[in-house]
């Protein structure tokens, strides 16, 4: 699964790429408490998948709080006001013949069944209840504390991990928490419920909502069933207009972060602050986007001049779809005697990127069709399909995935490179690695890397709320 | 969320009716099937599929390479697949294939290896032709091979890093000791860093004998189509005289226990044992039990007792036998372990509920339909059936097998087969009491 509240670098790029899906022939209605549906009819096999996915994530936590979302996402699949007792409530799970779960992330929370159709309709009244009536009970919050703990051990014990995370760290110092979807270990271990009430009555309400259903349904009848269920989930105050998100301050300079951890390989990334899915950054996310496709490509320049070439193991680009600053990320793999070979032969390939020649009309057109074909990809699979659009809606709005792919194919050379010159190139970065103490002791240190990439100390600055 | 750890499963399509095509092919409802000197060519048509997958089978796996050359099989198909062929070089070929909207991608494994392409199946005739020239015409350029030499180094290097992929490997190493199994298809650094350009030819010519091939495309193509241009594309090809080795089987005399020290924050267990082989009724029921202990394993160490975030159960199938296992990751084994053996004893002296049995079969039904709504999942199913059983309508048979399953069915495979787990720890074995390990 990618989105996961274990965000490794690896499964940003996921992210990134999963979020490239569009639009499949879908019909939605929004119902009177602001509540919004989408339903995708896909009568291909006897399946259905219903997701609810809320607006919030990390991106609504400030440190008291980092950590929460995840632990209600856990929460959610304990006793509700309708089905009290957890023994009862994972008996009717499974008698469903249901496959569950949620994820956390950054700027979404979701939650979701697939079944078979004999049981979609157990499944949707399963959810409602779910959502609307959780009811944290005190004795399951203090067991399901220690679950979510035991995911961090699980997470802490991939050194990937560490790099991710001390990279989100530094790129958004002011406010590390809004990026940190699975939180603090000290935070979560302290939770009550009234902080879990308050983020109930804050972002899980039918406004912040979307109610998701694809597979072997019929639309007119998810629409009818939805009507019935939700009608009594009140509505909420609009929760960004009463607690609007932080302002990530911009990088005040370039840094490196270095991660020791028990690793044979180097693996790292140059990051930068890129676009936000809003206003003027609107059209820097499709350059984005279509420029990342362009690079994915075994055939395109830079991974002829980076992999082809030997310097580097594995290169690979990409900015990730955020209402709130998405990092743009070139991340590396190096053979431990060949570091500086490839981190020197990124640096020099950057400047290329803008370069009017650097990928052909034709490179343009295949990235665009790759597009679409996501988008079929996206379509053959209605279980997952969900999730895409969960994604879609929560960070950027389902008008901006309608349009995605349209908006992709009139990109031109020139918002490509007004996109590097506006968030990359002379732009402050973090630069992160991560290698074995071994590798460090011997040089590969952080003076090295400092003086490598043109780099200064970082002067740490307090983190805020 | 829930930990989710793959283990592999069927998965279900509809029923077919015989119809018959043609002499050189047969129809059953919306498949045909075909032999083409010595290749098996099976193809299904689905009118409403945008997508098509062309799915080439290269019979062998860890029979074709041994422990001095493990791996040569892996980085002969990646560079076939990413270098280009004699006519089209590196570049040449994947932007022709970036033009297509077309991904293609090998695999290795255990009985055999695998080159498949998909994309849109308005492009499939020149996706297939493609596929083709990677088989028969590989460049296998240098610059390539030390590209995915490089690539695979790295994988390696990962594998041990990461604590699952370092407990898979265990697994691997500690059950099929002197087995073909043990040396794994992305074989060890000492061996990947050596292999010759020369080794990968002679490699990817031996693969190339129609006998050893299985081809399987779904998607809206026209049948016969895709069986003619099968024929024309690998006329020239030797149909040779592989036949697939019966491999020795795995027994166990006791349980055993196996650890490996690292500083985790959490132990990574796994214990396994030899289930029901495949294509057996009571394969049906280890199926449908392994949904349900699964269930169990997450309400009693989980959710009840805070043990685990992860508790699993599943089955790996092979043409040589079925390992199954239970598996969690925690940092209190002396009381996780115990939790869990109570299940697996429960399984062997209680009956199921006709409820719980009828909610494991909903599940397990729904996962196996879930696992075929893509075309590569029906290709990838359809060539595991036949595989493994020699019939791709297997799959169809274990829909109605699991269907027909009784409680008293489940109850006999845990009593058969659960027993003298092989269990292995990756953390810190001060943890975890041997004689408790070993009791089960």
């Amino acid at each position: 699964m990618t989105k996961t509240a274990r965000l490794s670098l690896c499964s940003l790029l996921l992210l990134a790429s999963l979020a490239r899906a569009s639009a499949p022939p879908h019909v939605t209605k929004t119902l009177a408490n602001g509540l919004q549906i989408i339903v995708v009819e896909n009568h291909a096999q006897p399946l259905a998948t219903v997701e609810i996915a809320v607006r919030t994530g990390s991106m609504a936590e400030p440190p008291e709080y980092n950590g929460l979302s995840h632990l209600y996402e856990h929460m959610f699949f304990k006793g509700n006001q309708a089905m009290p007792d957890q023994s009862q409530w994972l008996s009717r799970a499974r008698s469903l013949g249901a496959l569950w779960n949620g994820t956390t992330n950054t700027e979404l929370v979701n939650y979701y069944f697939t079944t078979t159709t004999d049981h979609f309709a157990g499944v949707m009244e399963f959810m409602r209840d779910a959502i609307v009536s959780p009811k944290f009970d005190p004795m399951e919050l203090e067991k399901e504390r220690v679950v979510v703990t035991g995911e961090m051990d699980r997470a802490e014990s991939n050194p990937f991990y560490f790099l991710n995370h001390e990279t989100q760290k530094r790129l958004f110092y002011k406010y590390p928490s809004r990026k940190d979807a699975l939180g603090d270990r000290q935070t979560v271990l302290k939770t009550t419920v009234e902080q879990l009430k308050t983020i109930q009555e804050r972002y899980f309400i039918p406004n912040n909502s979307v109610l998701l259903v694809t597979g072997d349904v019929k639309a007119d009848e998810v629409f009818k069933m939805s009507e019935s269920l939700y009608a009594s989930w009140k509505r909420g105050e609009e929760p960004y207009v009463k607690y609007p998100l932080v302002q990530h301050p911009p990088l005040a300079s370039s840094s490196v972060v270095l991660v020791q951890q028990p690793v044979q390989t180097v693996s790292g990334s140059f990051s930068w602050h890129g676009p936000s899915v809003k206003g003027a950054e609107i059209p820097s996310t499709y350059a984005a986007d279509l420029f990342s496709y362009t690079q994915g490509e075994p055939s395109s320049k830079m991974q002829q001049a980076l992999v082809d070439s030997g310097a580097c193991v594995s290169v690979g680009l990409s900015w990730f779809t955020q209402a709130n600053v998405g990092p743009i990320s070139l991340a590396f793999e190096a053979a431990p005697g060949k570091v500086d070979r490839c981190v020197l032969a990124i640096m020099a390939e950057l400047p290329k990127f803008k370069e009017t020649n650097y990928v052909s009309d034709a490179e343009l057109a295949n990235a665009a069709f790759r597009a679409e074909v996501d988008t079929m990809l996206a379509r053959e699979k209605p279980s997952e399909l969900t999730h895409s659009i969960a994604f879609w809606w929560s960070t950027a709005g389902l008008d901006y995935y309608l349009s995605y792919v349209d908006n992709l194919k009139k990109v031109t050379r020139p918002q490509i490179a007004s996109y590097f010159d506006t968030y990359v190139l002379g732009k402050p970065f973090v630069f992160s690695v991560m290698l074995s103490p071994n590798l460090a002791k011997s040089g590969l240190n952080q003076a090295h890397f400092e003086k490598l990439v043109g780099a200064k100390p970082w002067l740490a600055a307090g983190s805020a709320r | 969320m829930r930990s989710v750890k793959s283990f592999s499963a069927f998965a279900a399509l509809s029923l077919f009716v015989i119809t018959g095509c043609s002499p050189a092919a047969k129809t059953e409802g919306d498949i045909t099937e075909a032999k083409i000197a010595g290749m098996k060519v099976i193809v299904k048509q689905v009118p409403t599929a945008e997508l098509a997958t062309a799915r080439l089978l290269l019979r062998g796996g860890s029979r074709n390479w041994t422990k001095a050359d493990a791996g040569i099989e892996q980085l002969a198909l990646n560079v076939a697949a990413g270098g280009g062929t004699e006519s089209l070089d590196k570049v040449a070929f994947g932007r022709k294939l970036a033009s297509l909207g077309g991904a293609l991608h090998s695999e290795t494994g255990e009985d055999w290896s695998v080159l498949q392409v998909k994309g849109p199946g308005r492009a499939y005739d020149d996706l297939f032709g493609l596929l083709v020239d990677v088989l028969l015409h590989p460049a296998l350029p240098a610059s390539e091979i030390e590209v995915a030499r490089e690539q695979q180094i790295a994988q390696i290097r990962h594998d041990d890093e990461d604590p699952d992929g370092r407990l898979n490997l265990l697994v691997n190493q500690q059950l099929w000791k002197g087995h073909p199994y043990e040396n794994v298809p992305q074989g060890t650094l000492e061996v990947v860093q050596k292999l010759r350009r020369d080794q990968l030819v002679a490699h990817m010519a031996k693969l190339r004998e129609t006998s050893r091939l299985v081809l399987i495309v779904v998607g809206n193509v026209d049948p016969a189509k895709v069986i003619d241009d099968a024929k024309k594309a690998l006329a020239n090809v030797p149909e040779g005289s592989y036949i697939q080795k019966e491999l020795p089987k795995p027994t166990f005399a006791n349980a055993t226990l196996f650890t490996e020290q690292r500083k985790l924050p959490t132990n990574y267990i796994q214990g396994m044992f030899v289930g029901a082989p495949i294509g057996t009724e009571e394969f049906a029921a280890s199926v449908v039990l392994t949904t349900m202990l699964g269930e169990r394993l997450f309400e009693e160490v989980r959710t009840k007792r805070s043990l685990s975030y992860a508790t699993n159960t599943g089955c790996d199938e092979s043409q040589t036998a079925t390992m199954c296992g239970i598996y969690v990751s925690a940092v209190d084994p002396n009381k996780t372990l115990p939790v869990m053996f109570d299940e697996l004893k429960k399984a062997q002296s209680t009956l199921l509920s006709d409820d719980d049995l009828a909610a494991a079969k909903a599940k397990t039904r729904t996962e196996m339909l879930m696992n075929t709504e893509t075309t590569d999942g029906q290709a990838g199913a359809l060539g595991r059936a036949f595989m493994l059983t020699g019939d791709w309508r297997y799959r169809n048979k274990l829909l109605d097998q699991i269907a027909n399953v009784k409680a008293a069915d489940l109850q006999e495979y845990a009593k058969k087969h659960f027993g003298k787990l092989q269990m292995i720890l990756l953390g810190d074995p001060k943890q975890l009491n041997e004689k408790l390990a070993t009791s089960f």
